[in-house]
């Protein structure tokens, strides 16, 4: 680049100087790159650039890799708190992810041995009930329609939260309710157990019972006994000034619902007849005893699940007026009711949101609607 | 910088006295060299890493194909894909439009197989749901789904063509798979099929695709079996919102949610299942457990 011609040692062009020259910018680019990488590295950069709000799109750890690190540390805890006899060490906190919520084990946690059997029975019925329990199913419905993600779901009543809730008084029959009788009330009314080939739910001390409450109890590993926990249950979508109403819900359905649970709510099946989208109502759907039958329960379900992949899509309104539309038609009868529809709605239906006992499209809803042939096993 | 100043000094003859003799000596300031010096420094170190990355990445692709477990395709399928069930369940209009075409539009055959098979890029139609196939002639037609050669095909059918190849093309039982050809880690697509990513709102696959990834009429094409290089474009396409006739946006919202990783793992994966499994699929969203667990499960039937 220097001219030759122009090397006069006195000018400043002169090459000893621009060598020297180079040479010290060669120095400091050096230094510069190396202050640099070293401030990237150091975590520096990413810090500023999310205090700035500039969204990291890419985080430097993903979502299994930081579950993963939360439970590993919560069993690290675990195990340095066993072996620690003066009672100095901290208890393990509960492992929660980058969302805020519980981490469940992963699969790969399940231990080898009849305690990991359990799990993995309690897990496969869980999965598909009709299959694994078809003494006791009286409809097509499996636990994880309700209870996405195998039970691990937030917002879809996860099992680690419901676990460590029980026993627990429920209104719902006045009475101090063990996990079983709750598991035991899913059948009843969810699984429409009154149409099993059994014709009741599993009785007590069932096997049912102990491998649902096996993967239930290993679900909620590392969670606190007693607290009502972040995501746990069902959200409560606030009531809208214009209620709820199953004709504008029709149009909600219609647009969003059809496509899988079918025009006629009887979801659809696969090739093999294999339930793949639940019926939501008739004979093969829950029955109107069952919670989700209520609209706000329903309404809440549907808000933070529906339609799968689009969580918290569909407004208020929505949401409300389509858990109308489809709690608003027939359903297999409440297992209950022994006397009239009306005697049940007093006793069971009081105060709650639901069509029970009331005028739908000109037709007092509750009477039931029974499968036409009894369960094909 | 430098032939500037060199260019300036003949014109200090008459000298100027209020030309600032300090104006020509103005050297590239020492900061800037050393600026450009460390970016060069991290181009170069930024290209060797990257080579080496790429070359690594290759080497790992010739050993994942040389040990993926490619699962055999059926002889009798190779033998000859005309012999499949339903290959010939078509009357005369129909096996026009199949084997030569219709009017200006070529054959479906001379793209996608003999059989309804696909290549690459061109999707399987074989054992497709019929009320999937119907409505993607129908929105190559109308313009929702981009593809100019199915466009100028769709707008030569009639509606009644469409239905009729739709049902001919669900109608053939197709067992062949397509062996992983995109470099994808399978297993990570396994987990993406069966499980889905529930915290990034992606749902398995096969919670809408059917439990064996064998579709689910009307709505939900089949995955098993299906090309990867297809199943990748069209993610891919939705990702960038060039394929939009997804009902309710679905596909365009989880695409956005996948990495471009797990869109390759998942298209592998799919592409080497063997598509509508004969017998009832076995707990797929539960393959974890061992084989064992599942007889100790079973006797309470």
């Amino acid at each position: 680049m220097t001219n030759p011609k122009n090397t006069d040692n006195s000018s400043p062009y002169a090459i000893g100087r621009t060598v020297r020259r180079v040479l010290a910018g060669a120095g400091g680019g050096l230094a510069l790159f190396a202050a640099g990488t070293l401030l990237y590295q150091s975590g520096a950069w990413d810090k500023l650039r999310t205090a700035l709000g500039g969204a990291d799109e890419t985080p430097a750890l993903s979502h299994e890799a930081q579950e993963k690190a939360a439970r590993d540390t919560m069993l690290a805890a675990r195990e340095a708190r066993k072996k620690d006899k003066e009672g100095k060490v901290a208890a393990p906190l509960q492992p929660v992810g980058h969302d805020g919520y519980f981490v469940p084990p992963s699969e790969a946690e399940i231990p080898e041995g009849p305690v990991g059997d359990a799990i993995k029975r309690g897990r496969d019925i869980f999965v598909d009930t009709p299959r694994f329990v078809p003494r006791y199913s009286g409809n097509s419905m499996a636990c994880a329609q309700c209870h996405l993600d195998a039970g691990r779901r937030e917002n879809s009543a996860p099992m680690w939260a419901a676990y460590v809730q029980y026993p627990k008084f429920r209104a719902k029959n006045n009475k101090i309710n063990t996990l079983e009788e709750r598991i035991n009330g899913c059948f009843n009314y969810s699984m429409n157990a009154q149409a099993s080939p059994a014709g009741k739910a599993p009785p007590p001390g069932d096997e049912v019972y102990k491998e649902l409450m096996t993967y239930m109890y290993w679900l909620a590993d590392g969670a606190p006994t007693g607290e009502e926990m972040r995501g746990g249950g069902y959200i409560k979508v606030k009531e809208t000034p214009r209620g709820y109403d199953y004709v504008r819900g029709a149009k909600v359905y219609e647009q969003s619902c059809v496509l899988c649970h079918g025009a006629d709510g009887q979801g659809r099946k696969e090739a093999d007849g294999k339930v793949r989208f639940p019926p939501l109502w008739g004979p093969e759907a829950y029955n109107w005893g069952a919670g989700m039958a209520r609209i706000d329960t329903a309404a809440g379900f549907i808000k933070a699940n529906m339609p799968l992949s689009k969580p918290y899509s569909l407004s208020d309104q929505d949401a409300w007026d389509v858990a109308a539309y489809i709690n608003g038609h027939e359903r297999p009868k409440d297992p209950r009711q022994t006397g009239t529809i009306e005697e049940a709605r007093a006793k069971f239906h009081k105060d709650e949101k639901s069509y029970y006992g009331k005028e739908v499209n000109g037709k007092v809803l509750g009477a039931g609607v029974a499968r036409s042939k009894p369960a094909g096993v | 910088m430098k032939k500037t100043d060199s260019r300036n000094r003949p014109a200090q003859g008459p000298v100027d006295e209020s030309f600032d003799p300090w104006e020509q000596v103005r050297p590239v300031p020492l900061f800037v060299l050393a600026v450009v010096f460390a970016l060069a420094f991290w181009g170069v170190l930024t290209y060797i890493s990257e080579y080496n990355a790429q070359r690594r990445g290759l080497e790992q692709k010739a050993e994942a194909n040389l040990a993926a477990p490619v699962r055999p395709v059926p002889p009798a399928a190779v033998a000859s894909l005309a012999q499949a069930p339903g290959v010939a369940n078509l009357d005369a209009a129909t096996l026009q439009m199949v084997a030569v075409g219709k009017g200006q539009a070529w054959s479906c055959a001379s793209c996608h197989g003999e059989a309804g098979e696909g290549n690459l890029n061109t999707p399987r139609l074989a054992g497709q749901p019929a009320e999937y196939l119907h409505k993607q002639l129908q929105d190559f037609k109308s313009g929702l789904r981009h593809n100019e050669s199915m466009a100028f095909v769709a707008r030569a059918l009639s509606d009644e063509d469409m239905a009729k190849l739709a049902a001919y093309y669900a109608g053939i039982d197709l067992r062949t798979t397509t062996a992983p050809t995109l470099g994808g880690d399978l297993e990570r697509g396994r987990v993406i099929a069966e499980k889905g990513d529930w915290k990034t709102d992606v749902p398995s696959c096969f919670s809408c695709h059917g439990m064996s990834g064998e579709g689910v009429a009307p709505g939900f094409p089949a995955l098993a079996g299906q090309k990867p290089d297809y199943i990748f474009a069209q993610l891919a396409a939705w990702r960038g919102g060039e394929r939009k006739n997804s009902p309710q946006e679905l596909m365009d919202g989880i695409a956005r949610r996948m990495s471009f990783e797990d869109m390759r793992a998942v298209a592998d994966y799919l592409g080497s299942l063997p598509p509508r499994p004969s017998a009832p699929p076995l707990q797929a969203a539960i393959s974890t457990s061992t084989p064992a667990s599942t007889p100790a499960s079973t006797p309470k039937l």
